[in-house]
């Protein structure tokens, strides 16, 4: 908490009281921050929304969403937990094991989560000198740091920034391209629509709500993942979804989710379903092409002026390509699961009426995920719509409150990634030795397991490095990649592994070296309020501080700088508060002329600063008004429905137009589905951000079936096993297994299964292929590039069998932190 | 040098005083003002299609 | 008396040696006459430099003064404040008898009361703060730094804010002004006050000074013309755009244009290379259709894409402002850009990560996330396309 006179204190503000009036410096009574013998209510902000927290006696007492969030999230409820969780990382540890032998420790015990305490100078120093050997080494090709992950929130206190700027400072390093979230789409989209598309502002909903008469969800559950953001939420979205539900009740807006799964969004607003066999959605729209092209329904004015490359592409569809398939309905039907009169009645109500496409993640989250987007892009040119307002296609709307106009206001940056102009690293090696400095993000394992061998990447050849130690930082591998036992193996090849976290993750539980980070309450910081919205921005105050050993990003990097001479290059010698300060003023300086901000110090005082919505606006209007000026990002400049570039690339598993593509596995009736039948579906979480906060123990308790993952299992597929609503069950292939409890529910079809990404790994042992006690989907999901195009993950093509499990049930051991040695 | 005598006529004390106080009150005060002022708009005028002093000399 | 008799009789007494007066009392009240003409001189020049002096026009007193009263130049920890003339009068005396003539136009001002109300100021607010700027700018503030001397900073005295700032700008001499506009009264709307170094490079631009038969680059958006006294642009030449000088005629260049355009469509929007989507000129339709201004060659084929392209020579007229005869410049203005916008969530990818065509839509999904002008983000968009992995020969 932080008095007047600590303020000033710590922004060094001797010169700072010089210029600011003698009114100014008066004592105000701050609103909400008073202390008093009963605690204080402080404001801040999280990925989950804006929340409001009674700190007593140095501890949080209760956690509440802010007074004027429309929508608040349940799991605002797991936030205290979050805090004071058993899993906590206390102090800096070290793999008992590691400790001993360095790189030379046996490393197929990694796992076993045997550690032992340090003081953060040991730990510290072991950091650098392991960086340092291997730098002068292996050159910067042996060090990966390519942090991937949603982190906390706050820009200040980025631990990827954090991360990144202090290893530079020393030298260079591998670096990641890509994401787990849309790796496929956003390889894809660029050729097509000339956009990465899946993190761009949408059509807003208001026009949406206004115009369209036909709203599609496709393989998309809003209402799930808005709950949070990539900055501070502020669930503005979900008024629209309310207006939405009202307007289809009252027949003037049709929705339908085409999914195999009766969502949550489809249950709310009243939406119908058209349910789809998985992974078959490309047949599907294939089908959708050819009846809107046989019975005319297509825009050919639209193709003409907007696009390149119809023709081939039809010619595919009409059966006069290579295959010498015609993709009819009746072709599609068998394959998609979707009734031949169905398919055709679908093609005819798209372009019956004004129709907007959205388009969720998961489908491009498997083998040729790149296909269903560029199919889905295809449809929408075929209606001709793009570009209207309630028509065209979205690949986004459910992603961290797009549809909500945005005001236009500047937003604060953030803690520089980059050195500052004029210092130079310690290390100015940049020879990676005839290996790529970057690598798809999904290929790591891969990289590992085959140094200085080649794979293709959206058109060019990477070399994999050999890479010998790896940091991550506010990421967690153990969960977002796919087949932990292969993982397990593979990076045996790292002699070491750093994590800095703030809790004790399966990431840590398989490295080296964990330093303990602390959460995002324990610090001041600053956010963007609405990430698209930009409806404001949020002052994060410190609720309470660092538990344990604990410390900032900040700090710890300061000190790791430290070691090698770079300390106050790293940090400018500016502390905490006078970087916030200096993010804000630059913010407000942005602003100046359009948006008034008042001065720091009123800001940190009431705690945010709100900008009016901005204007309704439509996507792809501009193009659509004058496609030369307002020419798309696409090689030609316009819609690509055939991409020579990328038939150029020569790839087979992704050519110069969509094809269907049988996948290496898949359920209903695809390749080894008659010896796993059931197709494993990981979803993002209802009650988690990916994997943060599954270890609020409370908070999980209230959804975790005998402490273990719930498993989504349909009725009949349960009943043929014997398995009934509350058991536990053992969810298994070639590639793993897991424990996970049951729930059975009409809204599963037959042969689907679901399992929530974030699930923490808790293997029973160390060995490969031990069972995961708590029900982590990765540990049995495949791990393969989604093709030589984007080579991103393809978690959701899996196939699984789950069978009652027999005997002794091993304990949960996921949580908890580590063995202490 | 010749042997005349400078002519005094009546009222040269006079002429000359005024003479004198013209000169040094009203005169050499104008010319210098306005060569002061002339040589301001003549730099003035070069400050514009030369640029403004750099400051170096 | 007649004037010329006046004149003859004056001229008689002072062609001849004095006889009433001495040689003593004519040369000591040449001298007291003299001091206390210059005396009179210079305090009637001291008055017309006094803070009093300035407010007593009440444009000034009634904006820019009581702007300065909430800064510090007027009230401070040491009580060491800065009047009207310590900044805006230049010290050094031929200078400040030329500002003294040049303040003709302010007494016109004040007599035809050019900004004699608070909305006649406001309008004339960015170009009178131009005015300033451009002085400061040119003797490297030097009225500043009558008060405030690099040399004389101790730079363990500042914050560590302040000194991060102000030690490499000692180093580099950086004029004050450069950075801190805005420091005595309120800033311009809408005049984005950028980097120190694209300032240079408009200034530089803005000189005007193109020979014919050169070849320049022009680093911002210029319109063009149909002819050379055509009032209605026909288009613009957009940042980067490569120009060889024809022609002039008062201050505009004829130019010609040697580039490409796609054959589907209008043909309005005109490209740096074959198969390259880097724009250098937008044209209306009726130019762009034009075959006296916009000669076409046979097109050839782009494989990429399967579009054809045709080369193009345009020759239109433009202004004389805004281009370089070297474009490197722009390109490290550009450079820093990139780096401060777009690391704020990942690190950048390098400038020859993608291909030419492959940049605008990483960049039109990443822009969002900036809070970079159009203007700025058209700039780093093609410093990016004209450094990709296609100029570069890597990946």
């Amino acid at each position: 908490m932080s008095t007047r006179r600590e303020f000033l204190k710590s922004s060094g503000a001797a010169g700072l009281s010089a210029v600011l009036g003698p009114s100014l410096l008066q004592p105000t009574t701050a609103r909400a921050e008073k202390l008093t013998s009963v605690g204080s209510w402080k404001t801040t902000g999280s990925h989950w929304g804006a929340i409001e927290a009674l700190v007593k006696g140095g501890q949080v007492a209760e956690v509440r969403p802010l007074a004027d969030d429309p929508h608040p999230t349940d799991m605002i409820n797991g936030i205290k937990d979050l805090i004071y969780s058993p899993s906590r990382v206390r102090y800096p540890m070290a793999r008992a094991e590691w400790l001993d032998n360095r790189k030379d420790a046996d490393r197929t015990t990694r796992g076993d989560n045997r550690f032992v305490r340090l003081t953060w100078d040991e730990a510290l120093d072991l950091f650098f000198k392991e960086m340092e050997r291997v730098q002068i080494s292996h050159g910067p090709s042996g060090l990966y740091a390519g942090a991937t992950g949603w982190r906390q929130t706050g820009q200040f206190h980025s631990c990827i920034n954090h991360m990144n700027r202090a290893v530079s400072m020393y030298g260079g390093y591998v670096k990641k391209a890509g994401d787990y979230s849309t790796g496929a789409g956003q390889t894809i989209l660029p050729y097509v629509l000339g956009s990465t598309e899946v993190y761009s502002q949408g059509t807003s909903w208001p026009l949406i709500l206004e115009n369209a008469k036909n709203i599609i969800f496709w393989a998309n559950d809003p209402l799930k993942n808005l709950q949070v953001g990539w900055t501070c939420e502020t669930h503005e979205p979900f008024e629209y979804f309310d207006q939405l539900k009202d307007k289809i009740a009252a027949g003037d807006i049709r929705a339908i989710s085409v999914d195999p799964v009766r969502t949550k969004t489809q249950k709310h607003i009243g939406a119908e379903q058209l349910y789809i066999n998985p992974m078959t959605d490309v047949a599907f729209m294939l089908a959708l092409a050819h009846t809107l092209y046989s019975e005319g329904l297509h825009d050919e004015e639209f193709l003409s002026i907007y696009t390149l490359g119809f023709e081939p592409f039809m010619a595919y569809v009409m059966g006069e390509a290579e295959d010498g398939v015609e993709k009819t309905p009746e072709w599609a039907a068998p394959i998609c699961g979707v009734p031949v009169d169905t398919i055709k009645e679908f093609a005819r109500l798209l372009a019956s009426d004004r129709t907007q496409l959205i388009f969720g993640w998961s489908v491009q989250r498997q083998q040729h995920g790149e296909q269903p987007y560029w199919m889905g892009a295809i449809i929408a040119a075929m209606l001709g719509q793009i570009g209207l307002p309630g028509g065209g296609i979205s690949y986004s709307h459910h992603y961290s409150g797009i549809g909500v106009p945005t005001s236009g206001a500047s937003m604060p940056g953030a803690f520089p990634l980059n050195l500052d102009i004029g210092v130079n690293p310690v290390r100015s090696d940049d020879n990676f030795l005839g290996a790529s400095s970057t690598i798809p993000v999904a290929r790591w394992i891969d990289c590992l397991m085959n140094p200085g061998g080649t794979v293709e990447h959206n058109g060019h050849t990477v070399t994999y490095p050999d890479i010998r130690m790896a940091i991550f930082t506010g990421c967690n591998p153990f969960h977002h990649h796919q087949d932990h036992n292969k993982m397990r193996v593979a990076i045996q090849k790292l002699e070491t592994i750093v994590a800095i976290d703030y809790a004790w993750t399966a990431t840590c539980r398989h490295a080296d070296l964990v330093l303990p980070a602390c959460t995002q309450f324990e610090r001041n910081d600053i956010d963007s309020y609405g990430s698209y919205s930009r409806s404001g921005v949020i002052a994060m105050k410190r609720l309470v501080d660092p538990l344990f050993h604990s410390k900032t990003d900040f700090e710890i990097f300061s000190l790791f700088c430290r070691r090698f001479g770079r300390e106050t290059e790293y940090t400018r010698g500016w502390d905490e508060m006078e970087w916030i300060e200096s993010l804000y003023e630059t913010t407000r300086s942005a602003n100046e002329g359009s948006f008034e901000m008042p001065s720091f110090e009123e800001f940190w005082e009431n705690g945010i600063v709100r900008f009016e919505r901005g204007e309704p606006w439509v996507r792809h209007a501009d193009f659509r008004e004058d496609p030369e000026i307002n020419a798309l990002g696409t090689p030609s400049g316009f819609i690509e429905i055939s991409s020579r570039t990328i038939g150029n690339f020569g790839y087979d598993d992704c050519g110069e137009h969509p094809k269907w593509m049988e996948k290496i596995e898949r359920s209903h009736g695809g390749p080894g589905s008659d010896k796993f039948p059931l197709w494993l579906q990981s979803c993002h979480p209802d009650q988690r951000l990916h994997s943060q906060m599954c270890e609020s123990d409370p908070y999980r308790a209230t959804y975790a079936v005998q402490d273990r993952e719930p498993v989504y299992v349909n009725p009949y597929d349960a009943a043929e096993r014997g398995i009934e609503n509350g058991d536990i069950v053992r969810v298994f292939n070639d590639r793993g297994q897991l424990l996970a409890g049951a729930v059975l529910s009409d809204d599963y079809p037959r042969g689907v299964i679901r399992i929530y990404e974030g699930a923490w790994y808790g293997p029973v042992d160390a060995t490969p292929g031990s069972l995961d006690t708590y029900g982590d989907p990765n540990t049995v999901t495949l791990d393969v590039g989604a093709s030589k195009l984007s080579q991103a993950t393809s978690a959701n093509t899996c196939i699984v069998e789950i069978e009652k499990f027999e005997g002794d049930v091993p304990a949960v051991t996921a949580f908890g932190g580590p063995n202490t040695v | 040098m010749s042997d005349q005598s400078v002519s005094r006529s009546k009222g040269t004390a006079r002429r000359e005083w005024l003479s004198f106080l013209f000169i040094t009150l009203i005169l050499l005060p104008g010319i210098t003002v306005l060569g002061v002022g002339v040589y301001g708009f003549t730099v003035w005028l070069l400050q514009m299609i030369y640029g403004p002093p750099t400051g170096s000399l | 008396m007649s004037l010329k008799s006046t004149l003859s009789s004056f001229w008689n007494t002072v062609s001849r040696p004095a006889t009433t007066i001495s040689l003593g009392v004519i040369s000591l009240g040449g001298f007291i006459t003299g001091i206390i003409f210059w005396g009179g001189f210079n305090t009637a020049m001291e008055f017309t430099n006094t803070e009093e002096f300035c407010v007593s026009c009440h444009a000034m007193r009634d904006n820019v003064y009581v702007e300065l009263q909430s800064t510090v130049h007027w009230e401070n920890r040491t009580g060491v404040c800065a009047t009207c003339p310590d900044c805006h009068v230049p010290h050094e005396w031929t200078n400040k008898v030329a500002r003294k003539m040049q303040a003709s136009k302010e007494v016109w001002a004040a007599v035809f009361g050019t900004i004699n109300t608070r909305e006649k100021f406001e309008a004339r607010r960015a170009e009178l703060a131009k005015h300033e700027w451009a002085r400061l700018e040119a003797n490297n503030s030097l009225e500043c730094r009558n008060c405030h001397d690099y040399d004389s900073m101790d730079w363990n005295a500042m914050s560590a804010k302040a000194r991060f700032y102000m030690e490499p700008a000692a180093a580099l001499d950086t004029g004050c002004i450069e950075c801190h506009k805005g420091i005595a009264h309120h800033l311009p709307d809408n005049v984005a006050v950028g980097s120190p170094a694209m300032a240079k490079l408009e200034n530089k631009a803005n000189s005007g000074s193109l020979s014919v038969g050169k070849d320049y680059f022009a680093i911002r958006d210029i319109p063009v013309f149909d002819s050379a006294d055509g009032t209605e642009p026909v288009g613009n030449l957009t940042l980067g755009a490569a120009i060889e000088v024809l022609d002039e005629n008062n201050n505009r260049v004829q130019f010609a244009l040697k580039a490409w355009r796609k054959d589907k469509g209008f043909g309005r929007v005109i490209f740096d290379e074959f198969g390259h989507n880097i724009r250098v000129a937008i044209l209306s339709k009726d130019t762009a259709q034009d075959a006296s201004l916009v000669e076409v060659s046979a097109p050839q084929t782009d494989e990429a894409t399967g579009l054809d392209w045709a080369p193009v020579t345009v020759t239109l007229w433009s202004d004389k402002q805004g281009f370089v005869d070297e474009i490197d410049e722009l390109w490290n203005v550009a450079e820093e850009s990139y780096t401060a916008n777009c690391s704020t969530c990942h690190a950048q990818p390098d400038p020859d990560h993608f291909g030419t065509n492959s940049w605008p839509a990483q960049f039109n999904g990443m822009v969002g996330f900036t809070n970079m002008d159009e203007a700025q983000a058209n700039l780093v968009l093609t410093y990016l396309q004209k450094h990709s992995a296609d100029y570069s020969g890597s990946h």
